[in-house]
């Protein structure tokens, strides 16, 4: 488990040392707090608020990883699918496959340029199908292979135009998907706003309540 | 414009803020903050949203015009000039204040305007045709269907989210309407309610939310990723 946690720290380009130093500061904090508050009130109640909103903070402190994680997954992926659509536009333009990289590079950001630059080496040492390959293992998307097995078909037998036009099939049907899926995450997170003025009625209905209910509650005292 | 929305919501907050606790200092506050938040934040992001869409859009037009007009007319200048006359005088401007006759070097000057990752491609590939001919717009299919595409998605998305500030703004109106009935519909019993403190914090807690929920539809709406825009 030691290993999984620090394999995602890592991943999201964290220190672990770091991380959990932060973490063990964070407990520290609660247990003086814990220690303080029960100094001053003698209840065991407040401890025990305390020491459970410790276990939230630090639950939701360690599930960010994963949320950061897969953030990372999705960033790479449009990442991939616009690297492609560059290298596309390039290879139709009497561009070989290694030409159409190096070209690729200057519009990516450090992650992409040092996988493209690792692919480039790669096939200087290798002319198999291996670093085209590892290259598509990068992604967590399964067509990746595909279309790195069809850019490879471009290698080995020459960037002709049904070779091209094989690429382009493959590569149109993963860029159609991603423009759904571009639509339907915007529309997604645009549907959350229509929940927050609910949430604001909930609130004043909450909070009417209890300020009528404190109100009656004086007026029963009082007769 | 926004600064004017942002002046009308920090009035309805203060009339509603008012209505609903007979307190004109804590009112002001909120009418104030409110106002403060639109003058200092909201109307600088949504400005520079605006302006990156009215950027690309200008940039589709005028790579768009260009290529159709290279591949009719044959010559860079040509194209350039027929590709101005859609943009604006800011762009005109630009191009006019160049030193350079040279046409292809005021296309590539114009990358420090247009900074889109499409727009370098599209100098990438206009080099490439003036360096070894060939038919620019089979050149250029691809990366029109991509700038197409982008075009087709900013559409969409600036029309959804015009949907949902539409729906946001009606459901808050509705929700900050129920507060202002109170007065009215509680009558006696709402004088006992104002005077209590808890009561006082809870309207002032209700609208931080509210002014939260703002804030957090604007950074939804302002997200758009246009690839080499900063």
């Amino acid at each position: 488990m030691k290993n999984r946690l620090r394999q995602k720290i890592e991943y999201c380009g964290l220190d672990y040392k770091s991380e959990i130093k932060k973490l063990i500061f964070i407990n520290l904090l609660f247990s003086v707090l814990t220690a303080i508050v029960y100094l001053l009130t003698r209840e065991h109640n407040y401890c025990i608020y305390l020491i459970l909103f410790d276990l939230i903070v630090d639950y939701l402190f360690l599930s960010n990883y994963g949320a950061k994680a897969k953030a990372i997954d999705e960033e790479r992926e449009n990442e991939f699918v616009t690297a492609i659509s560059y290298f596309e536009i390039f290879i139709e333009n009497r561009n070989n496959v290694y030409q159409s990289f190096n070209k690729v590079i200057q519009y990516t950001s450090e992650w992409m340029k040092e996988a493209i630059s690792s692919l480039l080496v790669d096939i200087d040492k290798d002319k198999s199908v291996q670093p085209f390959v590892n290259f598509a293992k990068k992604f967590k998307i399964k067509i990746a292979t595909n279309i790195m097995l069809s850019i490879y078909s471009m290698v080995d037998q020459g960037e002709s135009f049904e070779q091209i036009k094989q690429f382009q099939l493959i590569f149109n049907e993963l860029l159609k998907s991603k423009q759904l899926e571009n639509v339907e995450k915007k529309k997604r997170s645009l549907s959350i706003l229509a929940s927050l003025p609910l949430v604001g009625a909930a609130l004043i209905t909450i909070l009417l309540t209890i300020g009528v209910i404190s109100i009656i509650g004086d007026l029963v005292n009082v007769i | 414009m926004t600064l004017l929305f942002g002046l009308i919501v920090s009035i309805a907050f203060f009339i509603v803020a008012f209505i609903s606790t007979n307190n004109l200092i804590s009112s002001a506050a909120v009418g104030g903050v409110t106002l403060l938040y639109f003058a200092i934040y909201a109307t600088r992001v949504l400005k520079n949203k605006n302006e990156k869409i009215t950027r690309f859009q200008d940039c589709y037009q005028f790579v768009n015009n260009f290529l159709i007009s290279l591949s009719i007319k044959g010559h860079i200048s040509g194209a350039l000039a027929t590709a101005l006359e859609s943009q604006n005088e800011e762009t005109i401007d630009l191009i006019n204040s160049l030193e350079t006759d040279d046409p292809l070097e005021k296309v590539k000057y114009l990358k420090n305007y247009f900074k889109f990752d499409m727009y370098y491609l599209f100098v990438d590939l206009v080099t490439l045709h003036t360096e070894e001919g060939g038919d620019i717009i089979k050149m250029s299919n691809n990366l029109l269907n991509q700038i197409r595409q982008n075009e087709e998605f900013l559409v969409n998305v600036e029309r959804m989210n015009k949907n949902s500030i539409v729906e946001f703004t009606i459901l808050w109106a509705f929700a900050l309407s129920i507060l202002a009935i109170l007065k009215f519909a509680l009558s006696d019993f709402f004088v006992h309610i104002v005077k209590n403190n808890f009561y006082q914090m809870s309207v002032i807690f209700v609208f931080a939310f509210a002014l939260l929920s703002i804030h957090i539809a604007i950074r939804k709406v302002v997200d758009i990723d246009i690839k080499g825009w900063d």
